[in-house]
């Protein structure tokens, strides 16, 4: 009978080694364990032979079966520390596969070209306002020193509402008048937003557009700080090397008035096809603010003076990114979108 | 650096290589063509047969003829090519083919005199240069070359003077015009003057090239001066046949309402009352500073001239265009003001160029009614105060010659200044506006960059707008990116979003139909470009949008204007992926976003209650305590249809104006309990209507304080519930702060949480 169970042992330690070499996951592993090992394991069937041997027999046995027991925890151990250290081979797990990406959120250009403008002037102690885009002739007009018979009017398109003769603004600078309105100097503010104007869309135009303005009006306010300013905004937003350049123009809001233009993004003011040759860029119009305008808000225009600027922000976001037409921030093609 | 900007420059003579003068000697109809005709010309060294189409090609005109071999200014090539089986040797050209107007209508016919065989471009005359200037609203002093020289010469620092002050003119004979001013305000000056026994006829080529190069059509000599002269010194006149004013005087008046008067073009015009009309003894013959009349025109057999130089005021002018629709050369400068004391001056300058153009003899002296003489404005200018207001130090002597070069007078004995601004510049009427010109002219790049010497600390930073901010990038951290749409949709597209038609808020002026609202909401603009990129096969769409929508309230009849934030999502649930599949975005997935959205602004519970939408096929309203701040749901059929969407679309609406104000401002962190917590489940049978929010209402409401998570994970209806039934399965998590929960305790908590559903809903343990 000993005979026949060390026979059996054998067999049983030979089948073992089988199983084992070809174990190449935990499960599989786990399941070696119990095949052999378990509490129904074939091994523990052994214990229960011990006990129907002659007590002369049982060490020879027992002694084996422990060995064997030994030799299998083992065996089982060295398994399992090298599928934890085990390196899978390429066969096994793809990883040039492709990844499950998920969907990712982006914001739009236009918008993140908005918020490093917003950025930069809060970070030279500017706050942000707001107002209403469906406004009425006296903000939007009439308080910027822009009577209605006046014929600077005739630069403005402007929309008309059906509604309590209401229009759509034309540019941000209502919202100049009615901060004013709402608290003294000083005052230091951007008014950025949506305008809109009957312009019929092209390359370069669209009837919505977003600008920024900018605000400030203190004591000793004067025009070498509105250049100071613009300078710094225009260095932070397209480099340290950027140079502005001032040309006198016509606002009815502002007196002196000035159009300005940075030196060209793209050739540093050598002179390209994006500046035409010029080695400039034109941005948009600042100046002083007109006395008149104080008048509007009750300032008192010999204690106080103030400046005003304006940018566009597509046309900043189109020289930034070197975008050719305007409409291609309003028709959101998923595949301009996921360039930003 | 003046603020002139020159907005384009062109040549005077295109680029007309291989284009001759030739003389049209015969015109023959062609056979089987209307209009067609073929024409023998000489061309000098050679005769040549040119087929021509043109209503005025006549026997006897000189023409220009672009023979073979010679390329257009507009890159047309010339050949000898057969038109209508007739050949043809070359092109008879219109001044729109040469590039010389955009007159298309006929052929160009050139001098009488013009040499044939020479080179066209010799004709027409030396090269010369256009610039094109663009002059801001407020500088009617430079819509004459004179007012242009001045800004030049000011520029330079050199001082001006103006050429008109040396015209002489031939003493005049002693008729008399009689002038009658009814209007002064409109017309606070009017000059008149007989010029007798002109002879009408063609102007002389010089004086044809220059109204050519400005845009100008000549018409005969007389004429043309008038035009020439307002080119030059920015002040319209014009020009009656005197034989045909009747009673030989001018009375200045307005128009009665509903009056009738033809202008020199032929266009009859109802005026209205107020309109500024140039009469003479009996009726109207001119619309004053904007056009003569036809009644009165100066045509080729005019012998006598009464010419007009005068001052209507702007708002006159401005009234007038506006209520007519018309606007002319001379109307854009009355309307933004000519020099009152410049009528004299260019008058003047107008006879003694028809004398010497058209002949004739000063007939009269310069009527010049002027019954209240418009004076210079004076100005109290402070030097101090102009440094202040530019930021640095410029020299009283450069102020002050400045200011001179420009035509001030200035006196500077007292302090403040006394300035005198001149006539011709309507737009110096403040210190600030002298203050403008020391700027322009000491130029404003010479003004130094000052940068900020102090921050304020304001504390009025605006919130919302920094809330915003949070929102995009929370909508975007939430797989949605963010679009910019039109604010302005379709009628049509918005009434599908808008309670009723009286709440749109419509333009009056609308670009186009597609333009013609502002939206009632996102959705109206959004679903465009949904459809854009569907268009394109682009079909995983998750968009967000921040901005406003408008409605007109249907009781105060007011503008409401609300900020929201709109999401629309359609297309797939992941992105492509060989190892998930495929399944679409569904209407729990866009709930997923907005709660998981909602929860991070802390707005403490929000609930979603089934609710009608027009446009949506099923959808809720997002409510937070019981306050309604946005919808969501699916869009039906029939409103994707609109957008020629055929793929399911979800959206969700959320009204920033109403969240802003209930996110709390500070956050209330709840305690970590370090004790375990217990993991239950727990599955219903109800019937199969019950909103499933409402079984979990009652199982919080029965659990208590101990229960701190529940979460749906399956639903279930089919045959192993009963009919009309449904199986809802919640894990339950329980966790004490103080202590480890015991089985009992939260087997206790179960027991009432079943009791209370079955009590309240019938709820069924499901086995
Ligand atoms: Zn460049």
């Amino acid at each position: 009978m000993l005979e026949r169970l060390i026979e059996k042992l054998d067999a049983l330690s030979q089948d073992f080694e089988q199983k084992a070499a070809s174990v190449k996951t935990e499960q599989e592993l786990q399941a070696l364990r119990v095949e052999f090992l378990g509490k129904k394991g074939h091994l523990t069937q052994f214990f229960r032979h011990l006990a129907e041997l002659p007590p002369e027999q049982k060490p020879l046995l027992g002694q084996k079966v422990n060995q064997l027991k030994n030799q299998f925890q083992k065996r089982i151990q060295e398994i399992s520390d090298s599928l934890q250290n085990k390196a899978v081979s390429a066969a096994e797990i793809d990883v040039t596969l492709p990844g499950n990406r998920p969907f990712a959120g982006r914001l739009h250009p236009l918008m993140q070209v908005l918020d490093e403008i917003k950025e930069i002037f809060k970070g030279m102690g500017f706050t942000v306002e707001m107002g209403p885009e469906a406004e009425t002739d006296y903000y939007n007009f009439e308080a910027l020193n822009i009577p209605k018979d006046h014929p600077s009017r005739d630069l403005q398109d402007t929309f008309y509402l059906a509604h309590n003769q209401m229009l759509l603004r034309t540019h941000t600078s209502p919202v100049q008048i009615r901060t004013m309105e709402s608290r003294k100097p000083p005052i230091r503010i951007i008014a950025p937003g949506r305008c809109f104007r009957n312009d019929t869309p092209d390359a370069t135009h669209s009837p919505m557009f977003h600008q920024v303005e900018g605000l400030v009006v203190d004591e000793g306010v004067s025009f070498a700080d509105l250049k100071g300013v613009l300078l710094s905004f225009m260095q932070k937003l397209f480099g340290k090397n950027t140079k502005i350049r001032f040309r006198p123009s016509f606002f009815p809001f502002t007196e002196p008035s000035a159009e300005y233009d940075v030196s060209c993004i793209m050739c540093g003011g050598k002179g390209c096809r994006v500046c035409k040759d010029t080695g400039w860029l034109e941005i948009s119009g600042a100046g002083m603010v007109d006395p008149a305008v104080f008048g509007f808000v009750e300032y008192d225009a010999e204690k106080y003076t103030g400046y005003a600027f304006g940018m566009g922000v597509e046309r900043i976001a189109m020289l930034k990114y070197q975008i050719g037409d305007i409409r291609m921030f309003y028709e959101n093609n998923v595949r301009f979108l996921t360039q930003f | 650096m003046l603020g002139l900007e020159v907005e384009a420059v062109y040549p005077t003579v295109p680029d007309v290589e291989g284009v001759v003068i030739g003389e049209v000697l015969e015109v023959q109809p062609i056979e089987n063509s209307a209009h067609l005709k073929s024409c023998l010309v000489d061309l000098g060294q050679q005769r040549a047969q040119i087929v021509c189409g043109a209503p005025n090609v006549a026997a006897g005109q000189k023409v220009p003829v672009a023979v073979p071999g010679a390329v257009l200014p507009n890159g047309m090539k010339i050949s000898r090519r057969k038109i209508r089986g007739v050949l043809s040797d070359g092109m008879i050209c219109s001044e729109a083919e040469l590039n010389l107007s955009d007159d298309a209508e006929g052929i160009m016919v050139l001098d009488a005199n013009a040499p044939v065989g020479e080179a066209f471009k010799n004709y027409l005359g030396k090269q010369d240069y256009v610039f094109e200037l663009g002059i801001t609203p407020n500088r009617p002093d430079c819509l004459g070359a004179i007012g242009i020289a001045r800004e030049i010469c000011v520029s330079e620092g050199r001082p001006f003077e103006s050429p008109l002050k040396h015209v002489a003119l031939p003493p005049a004979g002693n008729e008399t015009v009689g002038v009658d001013i009814l209007a002064p305000d409109a017309c606070p000056r009017y000059t008149a003057r007989l010029i007798r026994n002109v002879k009408i006829g063609p102007s002389p080529k010089w004086l044809v090239d220059r109204l050519r190069a400005v845009g100008l059509r000549s018409i005969n000599n007389v004429v043309d001066v008038t035009n020439y002269v307002m080119m030059e010194t920015g002040q319209p006149l014009h020009a009656f046949d005197y034989d045909l004013l009747i009673g030989g005087r001018i009375v200045v008046r307005t128009a009665k309402d509903g009056e009738k008067f033809v202008t020199l073009d032929g266009k009859e015009h109802t005026l209205k009352a107020g309109n500024l009309l140039i009469c003479d003894a009996e009726r109207a013959v001119a619309l004053a500073g904007i056009m003569g009349g036809e009644n009165s025109e100066v045509s080729e057999n005019t012998r006598h001239i009464l010419l007009e130089s005068a001052y209507f005021a702007p708002f006159s002018i401005r009234k007038t265009t506006r209520q007519l629709g018309i606007s002319t050369d001379s109307s854009r400068r009355f309307e933004r003001g000519v020099d009152p004391n410049g009528a004299d001056l260019a008058s003047n300058r107008a006879a003694q160029l028809i004398l010497e153009l058209a002949g004739g003899e000063l007939s009269s002296d310069l009527e010049d009614a002027y019954p209240t003489p418009i004076t210079p404005v004076e100005i109290a200018f402070r030097p101090q105060r102009n440094n202040r207001v530019l930021g640095l130090e410029i020299a009283e002597d450069e102020m002050k010659t400045i200011l001179v070069n420009l035509g001030c007078e200035v006196d500077d004995g007292q302090s403040p200044w006394v300035v005198k601004a001149p006539t011709y510049r309507p737009d110096l009427e403040r210190e600030i506006d002298l203050i403008e010109e020391v700027a322009r002219v000491y130029g404003y790049n010479q003004i130094p960059n000052k940068t900020l010497d102090s921050i304020h600390l304001d504390t009025t930073a605006n919130a919302f707008d920094d809330f915003i901010d949070r929102v995009r990038r929370k909508a975007a951290a939430l797989t949605l990116s963010e679009i910019v749409t039109l604010s302005m949709v379709s009628r049509r597209q918005a009434a599908e979003f808008s309670g009723s038609d009286e709440e749109l808020l419509t333009l009056i002026n609308p670009l186009s139909e597609d333009m013609a609202v502002m939206r009632p909401s996102l959705f109206s603009s959004m679903l465009n470009s949904v459809a854009y990129n569907l268009n394109r096969k682009q079909i995983d769409l998750r968009f967000f949008e921040v901005g406003n929508v408008f409605r007109v309230d249907s009781e105060t009849r007011q503008v409401v204007e609300k900020k929201a934030i709109g999401a629309v999502v359609s297309g797939r649930k992941f992105m492509p992926s060989w190892e998930v599949k495929d399944q679409n975005i569904n209407f729990f997935d866009l709930k997923g976003i907005v709660a998981e959205f909602l929860a991070q602004l802390h707005l403490g519970p929000v609930q979603f209650v089934a609710s009608q939408y027009k446009f949506f096929e099923y959808g809720a309203d997002l409510l937070v305590d019981r306050q309604k701040i946005g919808y969501i749901g699916k869009f039906k059929q029939s409103v994707l249809k609109l957008y020629d969407i055929k793929r399911d679309v979800f959206g969700v609406e959320v009204f920033l104006d109403d969240v802003f104000p209930i996110v709390p401002s500070s956050l209330q962190l709840s305690k970590i309990s370090a004790f375990p917590p217990v993991e239950r489940d727990l599955a219903l049978v109800v019937n199969d209507d019950l909103p499933s929010a409402e079984l979990e209402r009652i199982i919080r409401e029965a659990a208590g304080p101990l229960l701190r998570e529940l979460t749906l994970f399956d639903l279930y209806s089919g045959p192993q519930v009963p009919e009309n039934k449904k199986s809802l399965a919640f894990s339950l998590v329980f966790q004490a702060d103080d202590r480890t929960l015991t089985d009992e305790e939260v087997n206790h908590i179960l027991n009432q949480v079943l009791q209370a559903a079955e009590a309240k809903v019938g709820a069924v343990l499901r086995q």
